[in-house]
C-alpha cells in the first residue's frame, strides 16, 4: 500500500489525477504532496472528440446501433469530463463483457409497461441504464410540461452510472431533476451485519440562470464505489470509517472494502434514506428482482436487474420561470458570498467543481491513466480502431 | 421531525431533572379533544383544529415530544400576537394536473400542510403523482405526519420544509439555510408504514436547547460557534451554526430541498429570510413541499404492498451488530412506541400540563 499522498475529505469531490500529469496539483490540494514509492506513468491527455468517437465506434462493433452507441457513450464521456473517471470510458472492458456475456442487451428495446397523466414505467429489456434512464427523463420532461411533474420508473437494466447526468437532462430543460439508481446490496441496515441494501447513487438538478445549475450526486453511503476505485488507481488507503470488510470490520484498503461492506452517511440516516430509495427504484418499478437480489456489473452471469426512478419538476406550475431562475442565481449568490471558514479557499455549490472541471478538460483533453489507454488501444486494435 | 443521533435523543420525553411529581399519561383521544377545543375556543374551523390535535397526538404518541402539544402554548401565543391567523383564507393560487401551489397566508403548517397532501394524495390518484407546494406558513412540526397521511391512503408520500436559518455552506461561516426537515413514508401490507424522518443537521435545535436544559456538552463535530470555529459548548452552538449530516452532501441535500420549498412556493422570504417561529407576531414565511406518488400507477396496489413487506422482512434478517437488539426499518421504533402509548397514554411532564391546565382555564376547556 503506498504511502497517502495528502489528506483528502472523506467522499470529497477532489477529481482524480495521476501523479505528474498536469491534474496533480489539483489532487494534492487537500494536503502536502509527499513523495509516493512507485510512481506511476503519467496520465496520457485525449482530446474529447477522439475519445466520443472512438467509444462510439468500439460499441457499434459490438453490434450497438449508432444511436444506442451514441447514447451510451455520451453518459460515460460527460463522466470523464467530469472527473468522474471509474464511470467513464474506463467501464468499456467491462461493458463489453457483458455484452459478449450476453447478459447485457446491445438492442435498446422500448417498452412502455404503463402511463398515467404523470408517470410512467418503461422495461428496458436489460440495455444499459444510460440510454433507457436518460429516455426515461425525456419522457418524464414531456409530462411535466403539461401535468406540473412527471415520474417515470425503469425496469431491468443495468447501473446507470453517474445519476448527475440524468437530473441534467431536467435542468437542461429549465426544471428540477431526481434520479436514482438501485444497486446490489452494498451497505448494511443500522444495527445489521449482512449486505441487504445498495448504495442508491441519486442526483438532484436545479437551473438557474447567472450561475451553472446545482448539481447535487451523492449516494447514501459514507463513500462511492466510483470514489473507492480511485482511491485504489492511485494506490491510495481509503479514509477511516467508510468502509468495512466482509466480516465487518473497518477496513482502509480499497480492494478489500470493494468485496467488503460500504459504511451508511449518517449512520442510520443513510441507511434509512437508501431504504426509502429502494422502495422508489425496486419495490415500485414492478420487476422481478429487487433490494439484495439485484446484481452486480461484475456478475456475468446474469443480467443485473436494476431499476431507476426519474421525476422532472417544471417551476413553472409555481412562477413564471425568470422569477424561479432569479431567485435560485440570488441563493446561489448568497451561499458563495459566506465568508469561508479557516482554512477553506472559498465556498462553492454542489456541481460547481465539476462545470468548472468538465470546461476545462473539453478544451485540454481527458487525462486517461496509462493502463487504461493501453487497455482501450488493445481494444480497439481488436477491431481495426485507433484510439 | 428531527431525529438525532443516538446520543441526543431529545425526543423521548424523558426529562432528566429531577421533578417532585411524577408525569401524567395522559390517553391520546384527551390530549387530541383538547387541543382542538382550544384552538376553536380562539376561531379555528373545527376541522383545521382538530387536524392540529391530530398531528400534535401524533408527535406525541412517537416520541417526538418537542412537535407534539408543547407546542400549544407557543401556537396560542402566535394566535393572540396575530403573527398565525386562526382561520386564514388558504388558497391555490396556481395549479396543473399534477401540481399545485397553495397560499396558506399565514396559517398554522400542520392545517396549510395538512391540505396541501390532502390535494396532492388527490391528485396522484388522478394522475399517478401530485406535488403540492406552500407557502407563507409557520411551522411544519413533525414531517412524518404528512408522510403518514399519504400512506394510511395507501400511496407513498414525500414531506419537506424549510425553517430558520441553522446552518451555513459547506466551508462557509454565515447561516444561510435551516433545518431542511424530510419524511418520505410508504404503506406496507403486513408491516406497520415505513417513514424515514430525518433533519439534515447532526443535531436539531431542540436537541440543542434539552443538552443546555441538563448542562450536558455538545459531541465533537456536530457545531460551530459564531467564527466558525468548532466548539462542544451548546449555548456557542445556537448562537453559532449547526452541521449537516454528512458534510457536504448533507448540506447539497439541504440546499436542494430549500429549492424545492422556500424557492419554489414563491413565498416572500426563503433561505436566510425565515424568521424564528418566537417572532410570535409576524408569519415565519415556512414553505413546504408535498409529493404524493399513487403506487397504483406503476403495478397493483396489492403487489407493491406484499413487495414494501418482503423488503421489510429482507432488512430484518440481518443479524445484529453485537449490543443491537433488532435490526429495524426506519419508522419501526416510532410505530412500536405509538402502539404502546395508544393503551398507557401519552407521558406529559408537569410543568407543561401545569401550563396546558391554566391555558385550558382561560378559554373554559377542562384540561
Amino acid at each position: 500500500m503506498t504511502r497517502a499522498r495528502g489528506a483528502v475529505p472523506p467522499g470529497g469531490t477532489t477529481p482524480t489525477s495521476a501523479p505528474g500529469s498536469p491534474g496533480a496539483e489539483r489532487a494534492g490540494r487537500a494536503g502536502t504532496q509527499e513523495g509516493t514509492s512507485a510512481p506511476a506513468a503519467p496520465a496520457m491527455r485525449v482530446p474529447v472528440e477522439r475519445l466520443r468517437a472512438f467509444t462510439e465506434a468500439v460499441f457499434q462493433r459490438a453490434d450497438m446501433s449508432r444511436a444506442d452507441a451514441a447514447a451510451l457513450t455520451d453518459v460515460l464521456v460527460w463522466s470523464d469530463l467530469r472527473g468522474i473517471s471509474a464511470l467513464g470510458v474506463a467501464k468499456i472492458p467491462q461493458y463489453l463483457g457483458r455484452l459478449r456475456a450476453g447478459v447485457t442487451s446491445p438492442t435498446s428495446a422500448r417498452t412502455k409497461v404503463l402511463e398515467r397523466d404523470a408517470t410512467a414505467v418503461l422495461d428496458a429489456a436489460d440495455t444499459w441504464g444510460q440510454i433507457a434512464g436518460a429516455r426515461a427523463m425525456r419522457h418524464a420532461i414531456g409530462q411535466a410540461r403539461s401535468a406540473g411533474v412527471g415520474v417515470a420508473a425503469v425496469r431491468n437494466t443495468t447501473s446507470a452510472g453517474p445519476l448527475g447526468y440524468f437530473a441534467l437532462l431536467a435542468a437542461d430543460q429549465k426544471m428540477v431533476g431526481l434520479a436514482i439508481n438501485n444497486s446490489p446490496p452494498l451497505q448494511a441496515p443500522w444495527g445489521g451485519t449482512t449486505k441487504v441494501i445498495g448504495n442508491q447513487a441519486f442526483a438532484i438538478a436545479c437551473p438557474a440562470r447567472r450561475h451553472d445549475p446545482l448539481l447535487l450526486d451523492m449516494a447514501t453511503t459514507a463513500i462511492t464505489l466510483a470514489r473507492i476505485h480511485e482511491y485504489r488507481d492511485r494506490g491510495e488507503p481509503l479514509p477511516p470509517d467508510v468502509a468495512l470488510d466482509a466480516d465487518g470490520q473497518p477496513t482502509i484498503d480499497p480492494d478489500v472494502a470493494l468485496s467488503g461492506i460500504l459504511r451508511s452517511m449518517g449512520g442510520h440516516r443513510g441507511s434509512g434514506l437508501a431504504v426509502m430509495w429502494e422502495v422508489l427504484t425496486g419495490v415500485l418499478a414492478g420487476g422481478e428482482r429487487y433490494g439484495p437480489a439485484v446484481s452486480g456489473p461484475d456478475e456475468l452471469d446474469r443480467p443485473q436487474a436494476v431499476s431507476m426512478f426519474l421525476m422532472a419538476i417544471d417551476p413553472e406550475f409555481a412562477q413564471p420561470l425568470g422569477e424561479f431562475l432569479a431567485r435560485v442565481d440570488r441563493l446561489i449568490d448568497e451561499i458563495h458570498a459566506s465568508p469561508p471558514a479557516p482554512g477553506v479557499e472559498r465556498v462553492t455549490v454542489p456541481g460547481e467543481r465539476g462545470f468548472a472541471l468538465a470546461r476545462e478538460r473539453a478544451r485540454d483533453g481527458i487525462p486517461i491513466r496509462a493502463a487504461l489507454h493501453e487497455r482501450l488501444t488493445a481494444i480497439g486494435a481488436d477491431l481495426g480502431l485507433t484510439l | 421531525m428531527i431525529e438525532d443521533l443516538p446520543a441526543h435523543r431529545s425526543g423521548t420525553g424523558t426529562d432528566k431533572r429531577r421533578v417532585s411529581e411524577p408525569n401524567e399519561l395522559i390517553d391520546a383521544a384527551r390530549l387530541r379533544a383538547f387541543v382542538a377545543a382550544v384552538l376553536e375556543r380562539l376561531g379555528m374551523p373545527e376541522d383545521d383544529a382538530v387536524t392540529v390535535g391530530a398531528a400534535f397526538a401524533w408527535a406525541d404518541l412517537r416520541g417526538i415530544t418537542a412537535q407534539g402539544i408543547a407546542k400549544l402554548p407557543l401556537l396560542v401565543g402566535r394566535i393572540r400576537a396575530g403573527g398565525t391567523p386562526a382561520a386564514p383564507a388558504i388558497r391555490v393560487v396556481a395549479e396543473t394536473p399534477a401540481a399545485a401551489v397553495l397560499n396558506a397566508a399565514g396559517a398554522w403548517g400542520q392545517v396549510a400542510g395538512t391540505r396541501a397532501m390532502r390535494l396532492a394524495i388527490v391528485k396522484a390518484r388522478a394522475t399517478g403523482a401530485g406535488i403540492v407546494v406552500v407557502r407563507d406558513t409557520t411551522s411544519g412540526s413533525a414531517m412524518g405526519w404528512y408522510a403518514s397521511l399519504a400512506a394510511d391512503e395507501g400511496l407513498v408520500g414525500l414531506a419537506i420544509n424549510d425553517t430558520t436559518p441553522l446552518q451555513a455552506p459547506h466551508g462557509g461561516t454565515t447561516r444561510v439555510l435551516g433545518n431542511q426537515a424530510f419524511a418520505i413514508g410508504a404503506p406496507a401490507a403486513r408491516c406497520p408504514t415505513v417513514i424515514f424522518d430525518s433533519a439534515t443537521t447532526a443535531i436539531s435545535w431542540t436537541g440543542i436547547e434539552a443538552l443546555i436544559a441538563r448542562g450536558e456538552p455538545l459531541t465533537a463535530g456536530l457545531a460551530l460557534d459564531a467564527s466558525g470555529t468548532p466548539t462542544i459548548d451548546p449555548a456557542a452552538a445556537l448562537a453559532g451554526i449547526l452541521l449537516p449530516i454528512g458534510g457536504h452532501r448533507g448540506f447539497g441535500l439541504s440546499l436542494m430541498w430549500a429549492v424545492l420549498t422556500g424557492v419554489l412556493s414563491g413565498g416572500a422570504r426563503f433561505g436566510s429570510e425565515i424568521t424564528p417561529i418566537a417572532d410570535l407576531a409576524r408569519s415565519q414565511s415556512v414553505s413546504h413541499l408535498m409529493l404524493a406518488l399513487d403506487p397504483s400507477a406503476w403495478l397493483p396496489r396489492e403487489r407493491f404492498l406484499a413487495r414494501v413487506d418482503t423488503l421489510v422482512d429482507q432488512i430484518h434478517a440481518s443479524p445484529p451488530m453485537a449490543g443491537v437488539q433488532a435490526v429495524l426499518v426506519p419508522g419501526e421504533r416510532a410505530a412500536a412506541l405509538a402502539a404502546e402509548r395508544e393503551r398507557t397514554g401519552v407521558p406529559v411532564v408537569p410543568e407543561l400540563s401545569a401550563r396546558l391546565r391554566s391555558l385550558g382555564a382561560e378559554l373554559g376547556v377542562a384540561w
